[in-house]
């Protein structure tokens, strides 16, 4: 690499299939949720905070496989809308491109792309689900459901990083 | 090499917008039609219902911890509401005792028949999973065909009607809730025996549409499944008419949106419609035929 190069950093296999399955058992959580102060909030975003620290080096057409299989999974899983996951889940990791990102994280970055990832996923869900419906999305579950996510995003962090530890923080694996 | 490198570059854009072209072909592929389930998703279901079971175990326990906090706050009000429920139960006991024993006898007098055809055997099953997405209300249950469960099956709480099923595995079932979008069930008011459909509409309340007789249906009133469908018996518990926005009516469900632990699903076979060749017993009977 030249200095002030603009190359992306090498793809890696390992990375994205690490990250894939994480994505597949994401995608199966969502059927799950909990129930508290008399109201249920559904663990339909977690899939998302494993989009959010998609590993920078992973092999970009392996990575795009498994979300997409992993969208499909998740559908057939909630019983909802087959292709709703997918798109999702494919567009937000098209528009965020992990490989662009800085790492390690910062906090502020982190969170900003965070509040990015929510709404456009409210913003694709609501409308692919009004057009197969033709009736708008229940606001008040999808709120509860990013509150529930964004509350996990600090535990997943440190377990991610955890993780990243105990391989030899590894540069890949970030 | 520095030109294939480039993010998002090439092979990965075309890729993208593959499956994003891929990913809307099957949203728009079940725009309008009738919500089927198929082999992947009840594979998919059985899969992962190990995982959610073992999930559930700590959810519980932090549900359990909520639960039992409000439990306690509420614990005086609640005694004192549930005394006062006894000493009122045992005073329509009573009058039911009597009702009943009237009842019995005209029915004998008359011979009629007068059986709701709710199965008396009942299949307990374990909520393991609930989904409560933004359009999709089910549930996931731990029993399937294995049981007994067959697609149609009411499936009731302690509180009344939660759902039917829509999607049976050997050992896994899923639930439509009322609430869902797709939930279509023929109900009747207690009072006025006014039948309507309640439709699921993406709100904790489902509407009631399709009234036999509007005057006949006010807010308050007792609502039970009609079996007007052939898919529900007659006389389970729904829940009761609220008054909704712009002079609607709505239902406040029975079941509603508690915390849903065990339920059972009743063995109800639905009846099956007269083929064109065959012929009723009163049929066959006007035509001097024995059956």
């Amino acid at each position: 690499m030249t200095y002030l190069d603009v190359q992306a950093p090498a793809q890696k296999i390992w990375p994205a299939l690490f990250a894939g399955i994480s994505l597949f058992i994401a995608g199966a959580v969502t059927v799950s949720g909990v129930n508290m102060f008399g109201t249920r909030f559904g663990f339909g975003f977690l899939p998302l905070l494993v989009l959010a620290i998609w590993p920078r080096r992973a092999n970009r057409l392996v990575s795009l496989f498994f979300i997409f299989l992993a969208g499909i999974f998740t559908d057939w899983a909630t019983g909802g809308v087959m292709g709703q996951s997918s798109l999702v889940f494919v567009l937000v990791w098209g528009l965020m491109r992990p490989e662009l990102r800085s790492a390690p994280f910062a906090p502020l970055g982190l969170g900003l792309m965070w509040i990015a990832i929510c709404g456009l996923a409210s913003l694709i869900m609501s409308m692919s689900g009004y057009f197969v419906y033709s009736v708008g999305p229940n606001f008040a579950v999808l709120g509860r459901q990013i509150i529930i996510a964004t509350l996990c995003l600090p535990v997943v962090m440190l377990l991610r990083r955890g993780l990243a530890m105990r391989i030899n923080d590894d540069e890949d694996w970030r | 090499m520095r030109g294939r490198e480039r993010p998002n570059g090439g092979i990965t854009r075309f890729a993208l917008l593959v499956t994003i072209l891929l990913s809307s072909l099957l949203i728009s592929l079940q725009r309008g039609a009738e919500r089927q389930s198929s082999f992947l998703e009840t594979s998919t279901q059985e899969t992962v219902a190990p995982l959610v079971t073992a999930l559930a175990v700590p959810l519980r326990y932090v549900e359990g911890i909520f639960s039992d906090i409000k439990d306690r706050r509420t614990a005086f009000a609640d005694n004192k509401e549930l005394l006062n429920e006894v000493a009122m139960l045992r005073e329509r006991q009573a009058r039911y005792d009597n009702l009943a024993m009237k009842v019995a006898r005209y029915e004998a007098i008359l011979g009629v028949d007068t059986e709701t055809e709710i199965p008396l055997r009942k299949i307990a099953a374990r909520a393991i999973g609930e989904t409560d997405g933004p359009f999709v209300r089910s549930l996931l249950l731990n029993v399937g065909t294995d049981d007994d469960v067959k697609i149609g099956n009411p499936v009731m709480s302690t509180n009344g009607l939660v759902g039917h099923v829509i999607n049976a595995g050997p050992r896994t079932a899923r639930v439509l809730r009322l609430s869902d979008l797709n939930s279509r069930i023929a109900v009747t008011s207690v009072r006025s025996g006014a039948t309507a459909i309640l439709a699921g509409d993406n709100t904790p309340l489902p509407k009631l549409s399709f009234m036999s007789q509007r005057e006949n249906w006010i807010a308050g009133d007792r609502v039970i499944s009609s079996g007007d469908d052939g898919f529900l018996p007659r006389g389970l518990q729904v829940g009761h008419v609220v008054n909704g926005e712009n002079g609607g009516l709505r239902v406040r469900l029975s079941s509603g949106s508690a915390q849903l632990d065990w339920v059972w699903v009743s063995p109800y076979h639905k009846i099956k419609a007269p083929s064109d060749g065959e012929l009723t017993s009163a049929q066959q009977s006007e035509i001097g035929e024995t059956p």
